[in-house]
């Protein structure tokens, strides 16, 4: 039986990876507390913001203990989400060793990606492609729109440090988009500007962060709410100002 | 003929986009599934009421049970479907005009794409929180 900063030291590590992996603030508060409780802790409480996690549990004999973990990266891999599902499910019938379950953990923080970089950016830009027919536009535009979708995706991969920089990804993203839509619209290869531009930043828009913004919200989480309805705001200003920048030139 | 072409670009998009997410493989035809019907929840509002924000709402409720029926059925997150089911109806067209305008200089016509943007988020985001919550006040229950 593990002892109470060890399954803080567990809690607080599935929390962080369904965290950044871009889980709601409420799944990651849910997840911490079964954990706590499957150790047979009496009560657990556990404060998520985008940025932190705090967590404090007392095992019923006035040993409290608490513990503070930062977030600082924020993607999205749902598998990862998936199989810490599991895992906090699974702790419920059979509680696990100290070394085991960090090393479960740790197996499910490094796994390889699901899908290699190849066929995200071809399979992602087929469905970008597809928005074109979901607008009722030309079909005309749905190599072009594949074609913008595929450079913006696939520099967004290659950018080495800027990638790891808060909105540049996003403004290189949107720069990236606007610049080739406008060359394929100059040369006439496709012929609606503002639906190549968009499937070209479609995988870039926040739409999954808007929606969980205004869930927090309702829940009650306003903190979280707040936080993450400013970083929305701030990264479709980003996609904005990149697809600004380049549409100037040819505008 | 054009409205299965749409479903089927549906399918295709929002499939595409759980790639991009890292969606369990299990999971991925079923993503196509509630992408195609979500899609025809659109599709049937806008012809019958001809309001997108309406429609857009119907068809974040279809996501939104579609995604908490399969979660229960294959046993993951419904997360996993709706970040990627909500994605073909995501106000990418309003946004776009919202900065297009505005970097032209009308600031009214701007002002009012960014009105139906932030109306058509909201439309999604309240579809969603209203299944999830409903979702598990039912399991609190039983």
């Amino acid at each position: 039986m593990p002892t109470v900063e060890e399954i803080l030291n567990i809690a607080a590590y599935a929390g962080n990876i369904i965290l950044s992996n871009g889980a709601e603030t409420y799944r990651a508060e849910e997840t911490i507390t079964l954990i706590c409780k499957a150790y047979g802790m009496k009560s657990v409480d556990s404060l998520v913001t985008p940025t932190g996690i705090f967590i404090s549990i007392d095992n019923g004999k006035n040993n409290s203990k608490t513990i503070v973990k930062r977030v600082t990266n924020r993607t999205h891999n749902l598998t990862k989400i998936s199989k810490i599902n599991n895992f906090s499910r699974q702790l419920q019938t059979e509680p696990l060793d100290y070394q085991i379950a960090i090393k479960k953990l740790n197996q499910i923080n490094y796994r390889e990606d699901e899908y290699n970089l190849i066929l995200t950016t071809l399979l992602g830009s087929l469905g970008a492609a597809a928005f074109v027919i979901l607008v009722e536009a030309n079909y005309i535009n749905l190599i072009p729109a594949f074609l913008v979708s595929l450079s913006s995706q696939f520099t967004i991969k290659k950018i080495g440090f800027l990638g790891s920089i808060n909105f540049i990804p996003e403004i290189i993203a949107g720069l990236i988009a606007g610049f080739v839509s406008s060359l394929l619209y100059h040369f006439k290869i496709g012929d609606t500007l503002n639906v190549m531009v968009i499937s070209g930043i479609l995988p870039f828009v926040p739409g999954v962060s808007i929606t969980n913004s205004i869930r927090d919200a309702i829940n009650g989480d306003l903190i979280s709410a707040t936080s993450r309805g400013v970083a929305t705001i701030l990264i479709a200003i980003s996609l904005a100002i990149g697809v600004a920048i380049s549409l100037g030139v040819f505008i | 003929m054009t409205v299965i072409l749409n479903l089927i670009a549906a399918f295709i998009m929002v499939l595409g986009f759980g790639i991009i997410f890292q969606a369990p493989k299990r999971s991925l035809y079923l993503l196509g599934v509630t992408g195609s019907i979500s899609w025809g929840g659109f599709l049937i509002g806008q012809n019958l009421i001809d309001n997108t924000v309406t429609s857009v709402f119907i068809a974040s409720l279809i996501i939104g049970v579609c995604s908490e029926l399969f979660a229960r059925w294959i046993k993951l997150p419904a997360t996993v479907f709706i970040i990627s089911g909500i994605l073909p109806l995501v106000p990418g067209i309003p946004a776009y005009n919202t900065m297009f305008f505005i970097l032209r200089g009308d600031y009214l016509e701007g002002l009012e794409a960014g009105i139906d943007t932030l109306l058509i988020a909201g439309a999604i985001s309240f579809a969603i929180a209203i299944t999830g919550t409903a979702a598990r006040y039912y399991k609190k229950k039983k």
